[in-house]
């Protein structure tokens, strides 16, 4: 492990110690160290990836496999706003696509982009489990259910009048 | 014990044998991506389904024990169907590209889509998911082609349970799925890479693009490499080797090779061989034909019979000869010279050691050459040589084979203590094996222009083939031997290569009657000395 790559915080470090004790084998404490790695950096980089390998005693190969099974992982930087656009049966029947065309022309983005400012990042994603209040678009971790276009457009509105990036 | 019944034939087979085992070894056909036997079970490309009575759906073949009264069927309808309906599914996002990928040929998606599709491709072109990592160089020789993957994961598996490296890693999910090098392979067993993967994914950076596969010869033989011996394929065409791959033999190389091994088919090129002959002369050096060398040889051979009460000669035999050649040479010494003075023990050079294959005794046949010495009574060393050079003694020696290394590594004053003789002899294969001091150099046959055995490390006697003969000049040390007492005018006689083979195996290990097809393809173990000593009593 190098200690420079995997700088915590004092309270991610506690969390850290506190997972290491709660799971009978090192391998075991993967998927949470590697949660709080992404809540702590942003994403998880090649090199972080090696370091909790390094950490938790486990071939590289092992934490990679993990780690690019579970695409909620973020490989790279991501945006303050991480816009998911559910493409499952239901939302795809209720004007997922209406949605989905309204987002890109707005942000100016195709998915899987950011934009320039790095307020937004559009993704589709397969069912969120929102069938009953489709369609339903996930930011960040916040479900927006019974999603129409002037409905989104106000959610946007209101969230590109906080600070770019979070300080 | 456990009965059963395949396509309605009754087999006895061990209880809790693998079913695709057991259907391999009776002849009965199942197709696969990732079950390999040397490998754990995967059970992921679902390729060799089986109906079995009494079960509701058909079962993979591979991850199925065999148990007493059990009743399968391997071409039923259903099976069939299954199949084409699962290498539909294989096929989804697989390029269109055999004519540019080098596995056509030996690829089980082009055999299995002749056997089992020849449908329609209800996925266009445009629709595939695309990876875009193609021709990728992994190192240590080998290619990766990230489409063409099926991601049977043979390969994850070789390198996490035979090398014991988790070099290569099954990333991302679903479509997406896809193996990466994760750490750099970094491995002397990275050419078995490229044949295990059964598709078009992992080439082999030196054979891919040399020569499409349908047009080489096959010939089974063993790897010259190390006294390991491991049972190997060899690839030719018009005289030519293209390649080594391993053999599946599992008393001595499992399916696996090192790749040292692997590209020493480089060492049987003409390119690197003796084609012709030559002596020394006052006025240089004078090719000429075999036949006129061994000639030119007995005239000065003959004058030194009876000379002193041993005549001036001995012979090194290099410890990569077949022990038919040993055999002959020792024959050869003892009847036309009356003598011993045949050196066995010459060192093989040293080179990697692991727990895997490599034995670091770089050297074929060195186990065959110290049993057959250790069955004469007082065996002539190295050492006795060198004493006997040194006294001045000898006037002629000849030199059998191609491995010096070791030799010279241990004797750093050998190639001086050479120039004193009148007549050095070499019967040689390779151009880098020539001492400059050699006054005779008899071409030789190299491991794949000759029959004959070689014993392993661990004393198994093993096949090598000839694939071919490069030219009339180049013989066989028997072959070159018979030649040479015949024009010398003596009486002796070399015999058949399948004689001198028994009279070897009588020899070192009381086998009797056992003859080169007994040797067959797998090769024989010879009893262990504790075995020899119990037979004997």
């Amino acid at each position: 492990m190098s200690p420079e790559v995997l700088a915590f915080s004092k309270e991610a470090q506690a969390e850290l110690e506190s997972i290491l004790q709660a799971y009978p084998t090192k391998q075991a404490c993967l998927l949470p160290v590697l949660h709080l790695v992404q809540r702590e950096f942003g994403y998880i980089s090649d090199p972080v990836a090696e370091a909790v390998a390094g950490l938790l005693d486990i071939p590289l190969a092992v934490a990679v496999e993990v780690l690019t099974f579970y695409t909620l992982f973020a490989r790279r930087p991501q945006a303050k706003y991480v816009i998911q656009v559910c493409r499952g049966l239901s939302c795809a029947l209720l004007g997922q696509e209406e949605l989905l065309v309204y987002l890109k022309n707005r942000l100016k983005i195709k998915e899987g982009e950011m934009t320039p400012d790095g307020l937004f990042e559009l993704k589709t994603v397969e069912c969120l489990g929102g069938c009953g209040e489709s369609p339903v678009v996930r930011i960040n971790e916040t479900y927006y259910e019974l999603q129409t276009i002037d409905r989104l457009g106000s959610v946007l509105n209101e969230l590109s009048k906080g600070p770019k990036r979070e300080a | 014990m456990a009965s059963v019944v395949i396509n309605g034939e009754r087999y006895d087979v061990a209880e809790g044998e693998r079913l695709i085992d057991v259907c391999d070894r009776v002849g009965v056909y199942i197709p696969r991506f990732c079950y390999h036997p040397n490998l754990s079970v995967a059970g992921n490309c679902r390729m060799c389904l089986v109906e079995i009575e009494g079960m509701p759906k058909l079962q993979i073949s591979c991850n199925t024990n065999v148990r007493d009264g059990m009743s399968v069927l391997t071409d039923s309808q259903k099976v069939k169907e299954a199949r084409a309906d699962v290498l539909e599914f294989i096929f989804i996002n697989h390029p269109l590209d055999c004519p540019v990928c080098d596995q056509a040929g030996e690829c089980k998606l082009q055999d299995y889509y002749m056997e089992v599709g020849l449908y329609k491709s209800r996925m266009p072109e445009e629709f595939k998911v695309k990876k875009p990592r193609k021709a990728v160089r992994w190192g240590s020789g080998i290619v990766f082609d990230a489409e063409r993957c099926v991601l049977c994961t043979r390969c994850v598996r070789f390198m996490n349970e035979v090398v014991g490296k988790r070099a290569i890693a099954v990333t991302n999910r679903g479509d997406h799925e896809e193996i990466a090098l994760v750490e750099p392979l970094d491995t002397l067993y990275a050419g078995n890479l490229a044949d295990i993967c059964p598709v078009g994914a992992l080439t082999s950076e030196d054979f891919r693009f040399k020569m499409r596969v349908w047009f080489l010869s096959r010939t089974d033989t063993v790897c010259p490499g190390c006294s390991r011996g491991c049972n190997i394929t060899a690839w030719h065409k018009d005289k030519k080797i293209y390649r080594f791959t391993p053999r599946q033999n599992e008393s001595v190389n499992h399916a696996w090779m090192c790749d040292i091994g692997r590209y020493s088919y480089k060492e049987e090129d003409s390119s690197s061989l003796i084609l012709k002959g030559w002596v020394r002369e006052d006025s240089g050096t004078k090719e000429m034909g075999t036949p006129e060398l061994l000639g030119l040889l007995a005239q000065g051979l003959k004058g030194l019979k009876g000379k002193a009460e041993e005549a001036p000669v001995a012979v090194l035999v290099a410890p990569d000869r077949t022990n038919e050649e040993m055999f002959a040479i020792c024959a050869f010494m003892a009847e036309v010279f009356g003598s011993s003075r045949v050196v066995l023990d010459v060192p093989a050079p040293k080179g990697p050691k692991d727990d895997l294959l490599l034995t670091g005794e770089m050297a074929s046949n060195s186990r065959g050459l110290s049993l057959f010495a250790s069955r004469s009574a007082k065996p002539y060393t190295i050492d006795a040589f060198k004493q006997d050079l040194e006294a001045g003694k000898l006037e002629a020696v000849m030199l059998f084979g191609d491995t010096w290394e070791g030799l010279k590594a241990a004797w750093p004053g050998m190639q001086e203590a050479f120039k004193a003789l009148r007549t050095l002899a070499m019967f040689t294969s390779k151009r880098k094996a020539l001492f400059s001091e050699a006054t005779f150099v008899i071409p030789s046959a190299s491991m794949i222009q000759k029959d004959g055995t070689w014993v392993n490390v661990t004393g198994h006697v093993q096949r090598v083939r000839k694939a071919y003969r490069l030219n009339q000049d180049i013989l066989a040390d028997n072959e070159s031997l018979g030649l040479l007492a015949e024009f010398m005018g003596e009486s002796f006689q070399v015999g058949k290569l399948e004689d001198i083979t028994r009279r070897f195996l009588e020899v070192i290990a009381g086998l009797s009657g056992a003859s080169l097809a007994d040797v067959g393809l797998e090769g024989v173990s010879l009893p262990s000395e504790e075995q020899a000593k119990h037979l004997e009593a």
